[in-house]
């Protein structure tokens, strides 16, 4: 098992420095400067030279990539193009409404998906799974911006009882969480249904009922752990997703966020912001993955003797 | 991508494939969305018949903004006076356009790396499968946003980002469906035939492969209509004046205040194609998987 | 200022009938812009009569801390250092404008008055070349430090060495302290508007110390100011809001509002509804798309004046399509600006007939446009050669205040045979674009520095800045005549004959069809109708200091 996770964290190296390349080439050689940027439409030759410098964007592609990447192994990721600020120091102002936006969805998502999900399987057929299904399905097909300009047409336009921008209150979290978790309620509702069902119909759950075990105990004991083995996958792959997945959401309600940050990087053409920002996300997401997956082979031992061997 | 030609293969498996199309249109879900996504296509398709592209979906008339739905503009008009129930039926075929080419597009690629990654093995597989690592670590929809925001909007710039997303899920499938082929015995006896690697798996792991492709390309298209529009809304997809749906979202959102029902054709037209789509990708995937026969 | 419901006092629709008058008059109002009246006439009328809605029902008496405005701006400044930013930066100037004092200040309602700030007056020397500033005394820094002439002439010699000061700066010399109470700023040449220019909030006066010691350990002037002005640097949350407090020992004494919260929503239409719902009280960057409605709206007062200055289509005569003066010509003749405000701008702004700001010295008022003529355009295009149609690029930013208008003019350009490819760009490469003339048709903005014609016209025209990275002679024109308008206009010191001159380059403009002027925008503030003092600006200079809230009724 440890030898694995060693194995995870070391491939993460080559997929972190790829991403970095990847974003490095994206920034620098498409259309567009950062010097001409700051200085304006009316900044003459000699200043965009001079500003280039002094952002040390006058050099080629290579050696630029080289000078940021043995900066970046020394532990300094640079200051931002525009605002001078180291580019942690943005990120991790940024971070934690992401964060909040993120776990809130997810817990949404987890509570309202475990519950339909784990009724409908139970009740299979009936009138409310058929209509849950159906609900579910349109869920999924709706693209999340919209679902925020719905919500914000009805609880803040017309009903006024919420706020359609800001971050300094939880009541602000409400409408984005919602629009950020619909997609990832939808789909733990589908996974949640269709693991119990696959695991109700298993033998063991037959031995079960048949040795007279109570039908509750059935579905709650026995049925429902073995059921929520993918869906912990889900969350695990969801909440690494939603990190990165929340921008649109972040633009609609106004959350200063990781994803506003990073729109504002590459608009800004502030490659130091849009690499630390990008490769952080990227970084935190991958390591809980990683977590997920060991959570996974903890609940599962036959998934933990394989890793073992 | 239609299933019905799916129905119809030229492979000898014949048998095999018209089992799948049986259990399939028992699916009375997948019935729906098949149903549903023709509609769509056949909207999609017949639209410049009843409509003028140049006189109904990109001209304007100022004098005429914002009028509310009536008989002669079933759903109204927008900023620049032009007819909306117009817009939006053209906007299918923007929106199954760049989908089915995105799905192309990935499909090609994928293929051909994941059918090479998945039959050699090895450092070739190695390599594509850590590129494509790098690729899918990059979480949500920040690489398409990247890429496009660098790049400018405009439909092959949307086109590239978007295939750059979906590439390595096609390339994770192929590759996994390859695996899982390699080792059959038909294979083994083709390879002792002397067949040729190319020709092994242009003839038989491709065609066998096409299940799992086909579920993932219908979901693809769906997922790529969605994102499509998502870029559009934050002013990073096609250009005005093509009625792209997430666009007219996005000219609605300014109108939020004002005209709130702006929001509803769009958004409902994004919702019926993604459903139908999700619906025959689900269908697909319970007829080709076994063990669902209950 | 926290969220609450709705409390029943919000915008229920006071007299329908009522304001349905008034923004009938308003519309009125436009028609009688539209022709092409008297400008700075208009623009009063305007704003009487959007004050005059605004005030005709009382303020409800929202929104609980009366010491505290919450003023939301749509885009955050990226730096609040003088000179870290361009000069036309409207986002950061919003905010400096609180915090920092330049030496003199534009009057509220005229841009071309100069009123005294830092500096308490200015003298010209006869000979043009040096401007000697009597240096207000007794001026204290945020950080209680007094404010001597050394802190004076040093802010103003980094502000004319640095790289984003260079399209203001060229006249400048240096400046010196003479003495306790006296500054000299020397000019390379005579320059009548030079002191209009120091109201640019990248020439704000700073603590030479501070400065110094903020480079000597290494600590971000951008984002730890520290000025002279009504209110002191408290935090900066980024991405969300800048607090300031106010000043207790600033010079010009005390004020009404003591908290200041710039907030930031770079969504317009959400930052409309936290203005409307009182969850803020001035809002700056509102999209055209909502003021027709917050005009109504009994709790909030728009704040209108016409901007520094225009939008207009720029032709690139370089462009191997373009250099056919029929071409632009065509171009020229299918637009219909009145369309471009309607279906653009919501019905707000003005037409813009020639490349010159209205209210600033210089104007031709007898400037006659030609109309719109798509019939004459066709032809124009047919005799050309394109009988058959034309592709053609059409660039512009990425922003809505760009990208929607510009999308009436290419279907009117569709009217005409001309399929206009419209690129949305963002910001910085639309810069780089235009700067390097790597374009065909362009819709973007520029605006006046100063209120005096020649700070537009000489650079769009003199054949010195054509193909020139930077400058702004972005049609490039090379024509003799032109180059003969601008400069005598530049040397003549009779504001007559200065607008004569400018006349003739505006017809000479609209003979060749170099650049289109479309229309001029407004500048808006949206304020809630309880904070009293609140007055529309060109400049997008908003003292804070100079609002009270109102006394409840």
């Amino acid at each position: 098992m440890h030898r694995y996770i060693i194995k995870r964290l070391l491939m993460l190296i080559p997929v972190m420095l790829g991403i970095s390349f990847i974003l490095y080439a994206i920034m620098t050689l498409t259309p567009g400067d950062p010097a001409q940027l700051i200085l304006g439409p009316g900044a003459t030759q000699e200043a965009i030279d001079q500003l280039r410098a002094e952002l040390g964007t006058d050099v080629g592609f290579w050696e630029g990539y080289v000078n940021w990447l043995t900066d970046a192994l020394h532990g300094e990721f640079g200051t931002s193009y525009r605002s001078k600020e180291p580019v942690f120091d943005e990120v991790f102002a940024r971070f934690p409404n992401t964060l909040k936006l993120a776990s809130s969805a997810i817990i949404i998502s987890v509570i309202f998906g475990l519950a339909i999900g784990i009724f409908q399987a139970v009740h299979q057929y009936s009138l409310a799974d058929n209509i849950m299904s159906g609900a579910t399905l349109v869920l999924t097909s709706m693209p999340d911006f919209w679902i925020g300009l719905i919500l914000i047409i009805i609880f803040a336009v017309w009903l006024k009882v919420l706020p359609a921008s800001g971050a300094n209150h939880w009541y602000n979290f409400i409408m984005p969480a919602i629009t950020a978790s619909i997609n990832y309620t939808a789909n733990t509702i589908r996974m949640t249904r269709s693991s119990m069902l696959e695991v109700i119909r298993s033998d063991y759950i037959r031995t079960a009922r048949a040795k007279g075990v109570p039908e509750r105990t059935v579905i709650y004991k026995h049925a429902l752990k073995n059921a929520l083995l993918p869906v912990v996958t889900l969350i695990g792959i969801n909440l690494g997703w939603q990190l990165g997945g929340t921008i649109i959401v972040e633009q609609i309600f106004a959350i200063p966020g990781i994803g506003t940050l990073m729109i504002g990087a590459v608009r800004g053409k502030d490659t130091p912001l849009l690499m630390a920002s990008v490769l952080f996300v990227a970084l935190l997401s991958a390591l809980i993955n990683l977590g997920t997956d060991i959570l996974y082979a903890y609940i599962d031992p036959r998934i933990k003797a394989e890793y073992s061997k | 991508m239609s299933v019905g030609t799916s129905a119809k293969p030229k492979y000898k498996k014949r048998s095999q494939i018209a089992m799948i199309w049986r259990r399939f249109i028992k699916n009375r879900m997948a019935m729906i969305g098949l149903i549903l996504f023709a509609i769509m296509l056949i909207i999609a398709v017949v639209s410049p018949l009843f409509i003028n592209y140049e006189t109904d979906v990109i001209q304007q008339t100022i004098s005429e903004r914002f009028m509310s739905p009536s008989a002669e503009h079933l759903f109204g008009t927008d900023q620049f006076g032009r007819d909306i129930f117009s817009r939006v039926l053209w906007g299918a075929r923007i929106s199954m356009s760049v989908g089915v080419a995105v799905v192309i597009i990935s499909l090609i690629i994928g293929s051909i790396l994941g059918a090479v990654a998945g039959f050699f093995g090895g450092i070739a597989d190695n390599i594509i499968m850590r590129f494509m690592d790098i690729l899918l670590a990059i979480p949500g929809t920040m690489l398409a946003i990247t890429i496009v925001a660098a790049l400018g909007g405009g439909i092959q710039n949307l086109l590239l980002a978007l295939s750059i997303e979906q590439i390595p899920k096609m390339t994770r499938i192929v590759r996994s469906s390859v695996l899982t082929l390699k080792t059959q015995d038909y294979i083994e006896a083709a390879r002792a035939c002397g067949t040729t690697n190319a020709r092994i798996i242009y003839r038989h792991i491709i065609p066998n492969a096409i299940g799992p492709i086909l579920v993932q390309a219908s979901l693809t298209v769906a997922r790529t209509i969605i994102s499509v529009a998502s870029m559009s809304f934050i002013g990073l997809g096609i250009n005005p004046p093509e009625p792209e749906w997430g666009a007219m979202l996005s000219e609605a959102k300014n109108q939020l205040m004002n005209y709130p029902y702006l929001v509803v054709a769009p958004g409902v037209a994004i919702i019926l194609t993604v459903t139908s789509l999700t619906l025959v990708g689900d269908g697909l995937r319970d007829a080709l998987d076994p063990k669902m026969k209950n | 200022m926290l969220w609450r419901t709705d409390d029943g006092t919000t915008t229920a629709q006071s007299s329908p009938q009522e304001t349905q008058i008034d923004v009938s008059e308003l519309e009125e109002e436009h028609q009688a812009f539209a022709t092409g009246g008297s400008s700075a006439e208009a623009n009063i009328v305007m704003q009487n009569a959007i004050n005059m809605i605004g005030y005709t029902t009382e303020a409800n008496g929202k929104g609980a801390d009366k010491d505290t405005v919450r003023f939301i701006s749509i885009i955050e400044p990226t730096t609040l250092e003088p000179g870290g930013t361009s000069s036309g930066d409207d986002y950061y100037r919003v905010v400096a404008t609180n915090l920092y004092e330049t030496l003199v200040r534009e009057a509220p309602t005229d841009r071309t008055v100069l009123q005294p700030m830092l500096a308490e007056e200015w003298e010209i020397a006869p000979d043009g070349l040096s401007v000697d500033f009597t240096i207000k005394s007794g001026v204290k820094f945020h950080n209680g430090t007094e404010m001597t002439t050394e802190d004076v002439a040093y802010s103003l010699n980094r502000a004319i060495n640095l790289a984003t000061n260079v399209d203001l700066t060229g006249m400048m010399d240096r400046a010196e302290a003479v003495d306790d109470s006296h500054v000299v700023l020397y000019l390379k040449y005579p320059y009548k508007p030079v002191v209009n220019i120091l109201t640019n909030p990248n020439f704000a006066i700073l603590s030479k110390a501070y400065v110094e010691q903020c480079e000597a350990d290494g600590t971000n002037l951008g984002r730890n100011p520290m000025g002279t002005g009504a209110y002191q640097f408290v935090s900066w949350t980024n991405g969300a809001n800048i607090t300031m407090k106010a000043f207790d020992q600033w010079n010009g004494g005390d004020v009404a509002i003591e908290n200041l919260i710039f907030v930031f929503i770079s969504d317009s239409t959400t930052a409309g509804i936290a203005l409307e719902s009182g969850d803020a009280q001035l809002f700056y960057g509102a999209d055209s798309a909502d003021l027709p409605r917050m005009i109504q709206n009994p709790d909030v007062n728009v704040m209108s004046v016409q901007s520094s200055g225009f939008y207009f289509l720029t032709l690139n005569t370089e462009d191997e399509v373009l250099s056919d003066e029929r071409v632009r010509k065509a171009i020229q003749m299918a637009i219909n600006r009145q369309e471009v405000i309607d279906g653009g701008q919501d019905g707000l702004g003005w037409i813009a007939p020639v490349p010159i700001t209205p209210g600033i010295i210089g104007y031709p008022d007898e400037f006659v446009a030609d109309p719109q003529d798509v019939e004459g355009a066709k032809a124009l295009l047919a005799e050309a050669g394109y009988s058959d149609g034309l592709t053609i690029q059409l660039d512009c930013p990425e922003y809505n205040h760009y990208s929607r208008p510009v999308q009436v003019v290419q279907e009117q350009l569709r009217r005409i045979g001309i399929n206009a490819e419209l690129n949305i760009m963002e910001k910085g490469a639309f810069d780089t674009d235009l700067s390097n003339r790597n374009y065909q048709i362009a819709y973007t903005w520029i605006g006046a520095s100063y209120p005096d014609a020649d700070c537009i016209v000489y650079k769009l025209f003199h054949s010195d800045y054509a193909n020139t990275t930077g400058q702004t002679n972005l049609a490039n024109v090379v024509n003799d005549e032109a180059d003969r308008l601008v400069e005598e206009a530049r040397q003549s010191l009779d504001d007559d004959e200065r607008e004569a001159l400018y006349l003739q380059l505006c017809e000479l403009n609209q003979e060749h069809a170099w650049y289109i002027p479309i229309l001029q925008s407004t500048n808006t503030v949206v304020a809630s109708a309880e904070l009293g003092g609140v007055t529309g600006n060109s400049g997008s200079f908003y003292y804070v200091s100079d609002y009270t809230y109102q006394p409840e009724s």
